[in-house]
């Protein structure tokens, strides 16, 4: 099956006035349809800026290299125009913040019929019928009496329902949905995702969820992306990367996180797994792995000069790959 | 010496016609960690300030170490003060930027005139920086030089300062990444073990809350619905909120997050200016029926060491 969005060499880089901050440093990856496909990484990772330059969204102090096709079309340098038609008709985008997303002054309607005008020529009556539609396969209760409120009077879970008819607008192939959940309660998160899965198993979208969250990604992903310092340190199918994770990032974030249905009391508890210090200033980034000030692994001369390629982890299925050189020592 | 630190009793916080807290009994015991769970605006973060009386109640009784704080005067509260800290959920807002972390970290001592001096102090503030994990070279350094998870020990620091018996942390991970909430949680509850600290936890994260809190409490439009040990609240909950709850976290492993079963809610919460009749989680229960209008439940022993609010085991009434 061909993918229908393709991410290959991706590099961005912001220019300052001091050293260019690198922040996503060769990305590649391919989305399917009907497949989920998770970008892990805390902040600074480059997942979010990756996704926002692939939509062409992101502002002219930025060079993009590399490429990024959908459907067999090149989205990198692109016009403003072409990108629009692009984005509209086959990409819908879900930010976190629905608040910062939706424009506080104007209602519903006026909100999902600029999504709808923007693909084709609809009548106010036919904005409005398509409109109310939209909300109520997202879930909206009263779509019809919803259309005429105003961002403020929704609460956040139905705010980000509204982005995702938004988004769902154009009939896309392709969802985005960059951190939408992480501003939500976990009980609404929890009705989003089921809202999300739904959807796509409805119109067997491909989703790309960029998040920090790796309960999440447990949940929903088939195949997973674990960024760090602008690379993808490790891919591979969902149950391989979290059941033998192979680089030691992905490995110390695993470990970082507590696990509600851990049936031991917190004082039998081990300590949570830590790795030291931060994550490196886009500008100025180590020379070799950029992971190595920070391994509780192994950081040896050979990881502090030469940065590691993505490889097939031994003992994996070919899709699990990790930039380390010590994979077979950190999966066991 | 009784075992419990911190009491409040009927403890209500109104804003206007909003009640953040409705009518909160709870116990926090000497060096427990007390976990306070509960999503955006259920009246957790108020709750913990009402207890070190930052926002005043508006009725009820709190009670450190058998003091009543309610009515205590300046003086008396200054006396407690020393012996309560609050950690804070965004230590940049709350550290002064224009303040070097040395002089933000002294500061309790020169409130509360402890370690005087300059050199003592000093030499104080350089001790709480090794503490917290800080190098004491950098007290000369302001807020934004730091990382988030520096400036989050800095507020630790600064909190212990005054060797408090009762901290409030606020959300004090919240804002932080995996890798490094990970580090500021080892660093709670180690000093919890050194120094013999009571917690409250406030948090919406419960996976959080459960890898620090001995006790659960379980919070939902202004009222303790779930009381518990931690084990006891996530493993076998008893209030149909918490059980929800406990579900809805997702679980960092495939096999376990796509074969637990996920109760999904349905609705909004409900505005706290004007909460439903009889139980409050009723509009939203998946098990709610002909007790739950009519009838305020209040919280009665499920098990050993666990209760709840919840007409299920048995009606009752405020």
């Amino acid at each position: 099956m061909s993918a229908l969005l393709t991410v290959d060499d991706l590099h961005v880089a912001f220019r300052t006035r001091r050293r260019p901050a690198r922040v996503v440093n060769g990305l590649s990856f391919e989305l399917h349809p009907g497949r989920t496909l998770a970008v892990v990484g805390e902040s600074g990772s480059g997942k979010s800026v990756s996704s926002l330059a692939l939509l062409g969204l992101l502002p002219g102090t930025a060079d993009v290299r590399g490429s990024a096709t959908f459907d067999g079309a090149e989205l990198i340098g692109r016009s403003e125009e072409e990108l629009r038609r692009i984005r509209g008709a086959g990409i819908g985008v879900v930010f976190q913040d629905p608040m910062t997303s939706l424009n506080p002054v104007l209602t519903i309607e006026r909100q999902i019929g600029e999504a709808l005008r923007a693909h084709e020529k609809v009548s106010d009556d036919g904005v409005r019928s398509r409109a109310a539609e939209l909300l109520t396969e997202v879930g909206i209760p009263d779509a019809a009496g919803r259309l005429r409120a105003y961002p403020h009077q929704l609460s956040g879970g139905m705010r980000q329902r509204v982005m995702i008819a938004i988004a769902l607008a154009g009939n896309p192939k392709v969802l985005i949905a960059d951190e939408a959940t992480t501003a939500l309660d976990v009980t609404v998160q929890a009705q989003i995702l089921e809202l999300i899965e739904r959807l796509q198993d409805e119109h067997g979208m491909g989703v790309v969820w960029i998040t920090h969250d790796l309960g999440v990604v447990a949940g929903i992903a088939d195949h997973v992306v674990v960024m760090y310092a602008g690379r993808c340190v490790e891919e591979g199918a969902v149950g391989e990367l979290f059941g033998r994770p192979a680089h030691p990032y992905t490995r110390g974030l695993l470990g970082a996180l507590p696990v509600v249905d851990d049936p031991r009391p917190a004082r039998e508890r081990d300590e949570l797994v830590t790795m030291p210090g931060l994550p490196p200033d886009p500008a100025a980034l180590p020379p070799g792995c950029a992971f190595h000030p920070r391994c509780p692994v192994r950081a040896d001369a050979r990881c502090a000069t030469e940065p590691p390629q993505l490889a097939p982890v031994p003992g994996s299925a070919a899709e699990h790959r990790a930039a380390t050189f010590y994979a077979e020592e950190v999966a066991r | 010496m009784s075992d419990v630190l911190v009491r409040a009793s009927g403890l209500q916080v109104r804003f206007g016609p909003v009640r953040a807290v409705d009518g909160v009994d709870l116990e926090v015991r000497r060096g427990e960690t007390l976990g306070l769970v509960g999503e955006s605006g259920c009246g957790k973060s108020t709750l913990g300030n009402a207890l070190l009386r930052l926002v005043e109640p508006t009725d009820g009784l709190v009670e450190f170490d058998g003091l009543d704080v309610t009515a205590a005067g300046r003086r008396e509260l200054r006396a407690l003060r020393r012996r309560t800290a609050m950690i804070f959920q965004d230590p940049y807002a709350s550290l002064d930027p224009r303040r070097t972390v040395a002089e933000s970290i002294g500061e309790p001592l020169a409130i509360h005139g402890l370690h005087k001096g300059r050199a003592a102090r000093r030499a104080r503030v350089g001790e709480l920086m090794e503490v917290v994990g800080l190098n004491p070279d950098h007290g000369a350094r302001y807020p934004h030089e730091f990382s988030g998870g520096q400036r989050q020990r800095v507020g630790i620091a600064r909190a212990l300062a005054g060797e408090p018996e009762f901290v409030v942390c606020d959300e004090p991970i919240a804002s932080l990444d995996v890798s490094v909430q990970a580090q500021v949680v080892n660093l709670l509850v180690r000093l919890q073990r050194e120094f013999g600290l009571t917690y409250l936890f406030v948090s919406h994260d419960l996976a959080a809350v459960r890898q620090v809190a001995d006790r659960v409490a379980v919070m939902y439009l202004g009222r303790v619905v779930e009381l518990g040990a931690g084990t006891s609240v996530s493993g076998t909950p008893a209030h149909p909120y918490t059980e929800a709850l406990v579900s809805a976290v997702p679980v960092p492993d495939p096999t376990r997050e796509r074969t637990r079963q996920r109760i999904v809610l349905s609705g909004d919460v409900p505005s706290p200016a004007d909460p439903p009749s009889g139980c409050r989680f009723r509009t939203r229960c998946p098990k709610a029926f002909e007790a739950c209008p009519d009838h305020d439940p209040v919280l009665q022993p499920t098990g050993p060491e666990q209760a709840a609010a919840c007409h299920l085991h048995g009606v009752t009434d405020r």
